[in-house]
């Protein structure tokens, strides 16, 4: 029994040996804030070249999100909020000539600005203040889109003393409503790291080779850009003081990948969309 | 582990380890004294209905005696005027109204504790023939105790003919009232029917035995009182007491107890009385509803020695200043709660909110009681759901929406109560005990969650949180564990080595061997 739970469960990282063995001794915490401001990552990416959305605007008061709200540019963008988790208070703006659009339906500014309001009240953000950061909206690059085309995938890549050692993608399904959250639904498909390609997406109760809403295939495609979203994570990895990390990256349909965000504590689930224990890849500590 | 973690693990259990022998061996700590004992809290209910004439209704309340405690005794006398008299035979109660109309009740209620006792009655000792004149009373017949009767005499004989060992004869009697064919409590059974039938109940066979007593010259006399076990009952109980050299010595043929009684037998009255008199227009009826807590002896500090290793001299000086033993206790055990909370989040890998609100909701319900205080923290759950989305429509900004929320589940609370008390369920009313504070944070916390990650992973959360708290609650709540944290408070040190072990600890929480079952195929 006890070889039986040894030989099937000793690769796994569990959440309490991932803080303290990995996430404690590679990620100092007072740098934890540079992965956790979305602000304050886009700058020091912007910094060291490495592609992200273009910035339009940051809120920090809620005496200025009419003004500031009323001067942004009629472009496609994205509201976030700087120290939001697994995808919570975004909120995706198209623009057309009739307002702003989410989801095909037409937003009145006050509804938007309440969304702001929320963000810097610290409603995504565990009840401490906040500051909105409002970026360009992500084209989905067509490699992606073709797979599915509702909402924005991305490529997770858990980089570890600066060599990536896991990675996936996570597609939107209509179930998760065009989020790209494997606690909503979204799919988490493997990826063999040496070739770039996808081996099978899991939903989190099974194994699957097509996209559930498309019917496209996922196993054996090649991951768009995968060299350059290695470079990319990789140096992200050396920019920040911080050697335990997941890297999110979009694929944007005119600018490539671009780095979403860097997360301290990144999840254990790629564990089970790659079927494989984080503990088999990562190095012998 | 590293070296020094290890050095440190040990000290940390070594020490109070070393305190608890020293208390132990030196103080003289015992387990039996430390241990909280056995405490119920009785009620009495007498339902009255009466047609407007004069009514009168007497009975025998606990009281505190050598072997019997009794403490927050209270009662609510309604309409009636309520006298109390000390007679020979018990604290009698007697409840008048000169015109009643309609239905009344009448409760009594207080903790008794109450000692088991047990004699042994020296073999050498003879049956006298000179009693005090205050027991000579306990030798004469009586209307329903007819020990000059010739069938008690001629049983009488057959049992004990040419005995005169007290000892002997008491057991001669005491086994053959034991084996009368028992029956259930119906009215009163005089000693001569017990005999004749070779029946009876308690009452039946005690008055028997006491008739044999007298009939052979020993002072024997009748005791009422109840049963203590939890649960609602009717049946009251009679045993016998044996004078012997200035003492009365109990004596149950029923439950065949020898010269002792265990310890949840509340005494009443002593004689041949009836529980409940009354006058005959009037409607009556009685319940006594018992509980069964446990509580730590008071009493002990004194019986320590005066060390200063001797943690009840230090929670006497608390008292000493005015803070209370009550809310000392809880402090004193929310970091076990919070040890708990710890254990389920870590090891088992149950999502709560927040570290401590668990133990926190543990204390508030410890208050109220498990049931009432499910029930408020559903109450909270179930108004801040329905609010939320209306709200939500409205528009409005979070803080703002927190405030309303809470509003909504404080008036849900009093509605609740009103509508509770109202209806006569009064206990509801325990509901709008429940702390304000915490209701406020778990109106917040459970209102957050819905926020970011929709309601049914919030009732999730919510619901493995309510089991962390039950865990908590059974922690808090226990008298065993307070009793050995008073005692011992040294074992925080232990909570202390505990936690650092937890601590790095980095072994898989028990969900994720389910939810990493993927990688085990």
């Amino acid at each position: 029994m006890r070889s039986w739970w040894k030989k099937n469960f000793d690769d796994v990282l569990g959440i309490n040996e991932r803080n303290l063995a990995w996430v404690y001794t590679r990620n100092p915490r007072k740098h934890f804030d540079l992965a956790n401001n979305k602000v304050l990552t886009k700058q020091i990416l912007i910094e060291a070249g490495i592609p992200v959305a273009r910035q339009l605007c940051v809120i920090q008061r809620v005496g200025e999100i009419a003004e500031l709200w009323s001067k942004m540019e009629h472009v496609s963008c994205a509201i976030k909020p700087a120290h939001g988790s697994g995808g919570g208070g975004i909120l995706v703006l198209g623009n057309d000539k009739s307002g702003w659009i989410n989801n095909g339906e037409l937003l009145h500014d006050a509804v938007i600005h309440k969304h702001i309001a929320n963000i810097l009240f610290g409603v995504y953000s565990f009840g401490s203040d906040d500051v909105a950061l409002i970026e360009t909206k992500i084209e989905p690059h067509e490699a992606i889109t073709s797979i599915y085309h509702q909402g924005v995938a991305d490529l997770r890549i858990i980089v570890c003393d600066n060599v990536p050692i896991m990675a996936m993608l996570r597609i939107p399904t209509a179930k998760s409503g065009g989020k790209a959250n494997l606690h909503q639904g979204a799919l988490g498909v493997g990826i063999a790291l040496e070739t770039g390609r996808t081996t099978r997406a899991f939903n989190g109760s099974q194994y699957l080779d097509i996209h559930p809403d498309s019917g496209h295939d996922l196993t054996n495609i090649p991951v768009p850009f995968w060299k350059e979203c290695l470079d990319i994570a990789l140096r992200t990895s050396q920019t920040v003081p911080l050697n335990y990390i997941g890297v999110d990256i979009a694929f944007d349909q005119n600018l490539g990948p671009l780095v979403l965000e860097i997360n301290v504590r990144p999840g254990l689930e790629i564990q089970n969309v790659n079927q494989l224990g984080l503990k088999h890849v990562l190095p012998r500590s | 582990m590293s070296r020094k973690v290890r050095w440190l693990v040990f000290i940390l259990i070594l020490l109070p380890a070393l305190a608890i022998f020293y208390k132990v061996f030196i103080l003289n700590y015992s387990f039996s004294s430390i241990l909280p004992t056995a405490v119920y809290d009785v009620q009495i209910n007498l339902d009255l209905e009466a047609y407007g004439d004069a009514v009168n209704l007497s009975t025998f309340l606990p009281e505190g005696n050598d072997r019997q405690f009794l403490v927050d005794e209270t009662s609510n006398s309604g309409v009636f005027e309520l006298a109390l008299t000390r007679e020979t035979s018990g604290r009698k109660a007697q409840w008048s109204h000169p015109s009643l109309q309609g239905r009344h009740r009448i409760t009594w209620r207080g903790k008794v504790r109450c000692d088991a006792v047990s004699y042994i009655i020296d073999s050498t000792l003879y049956i006298r023939d000179n009693y005090p004149p205050f027991v000579r009373n306990e030798l004469e017949p009586t209307v329903s105790i007819q020990s000059s009767h010739p069938l008690i005499t001629q049983k009488n004989e057959e049992l004990t003919a040419g005995e005169y060992g007290l000892d002997l004869v008491l057991r001669r009697f005491h086994e053959f009232v034991c084996e009368l064919e028992p029956t259930a409590f119906s009215g009163t059974t005089d000693a001569l029917t017990a005999l004749r039938l070779g029946e009876a109940s308690c009452n039946g066979k005690s008055r028997l035995f006491v008739a044999l007593c007298r009939n052979k010259g020993i002072p024997a006399r009748l005791v009422g009182g109840v049963i203590l076990e939890t649960g609602a009952k009717r049946t009251s109980h009679q045993w016998a007491e044996v004078y012997i050299d200035g003492i009365w010595i109990p004596m149950d043929g029923l439950n065949n107890h020898y010269a002792s009684i265990p310890s949840n037998y509340m005494r009443l009255y002593t004689g041949d009385e009836a529980l409940f008199t009354h006058t005959s227009n009037v409607g009556f009826d009685y319940l006594f509803t018992i509980r069964k807590g446990l509580e730590s002896n008071p009493e002990l500090a004194s019986e320590l020695k005066g060390d200063f290793l001797n943690s009840y001299l230090m929670w006497q000086a608390f008292e000493r200043v005015g803070i209370s033993l009550a809310l000392l206790k809880t402090i004193l055990l929310l970091p076990l709660g919070a040890m708990i909370v710890a254990l389920a989040r870590n090891v088992i890998g149950l999502k709560t909110y927040g570290v401590f609100l668990p133990a926190l909701i543990a204390v508030a319900i410890s208050g109220t009681g498990l049931i009432w205080g499910v029930l408020a923290f559903s109450v909270v759950i179930i108004i801040v759901s329905l609010v939320h989305f209306p709200l939500e429509r409205l528009g409005l900004l979070y803080t703002p929406k927190l405030v309303i929320m809470l509003v909504s589940v404080v008036v849900a609370f009093i509605v609740l109560s009103i509508a509770g008390i109202s209806f006569g369920y009064t206990e509801i009313a325990y509901v709008a005990m429940f702390p304000v504070v915490v209701i406020t944070i778990t109106a917040e916390r459970f209102a957050r969650l819905i926020v970011e990650g929709g309601l049914g992973k919030a009732l999730n959360t919510t619901l493995q949180t309510l089991v962390v708290v039950v865990m908590c609650y059974y922690t808090i709540t226990s008298r065993t564990m307070e009793a050995v944290f008073l005692a011992f408070p040294e074992l925080f040190l232990v909570i202390i080595a505990c936690m650092i072990v937890l601590g790095r600890w980095i072994g898989l929480r028990v969900i994720e061997y389910k939810r990493f079952r993927w990688l085990a195929q």
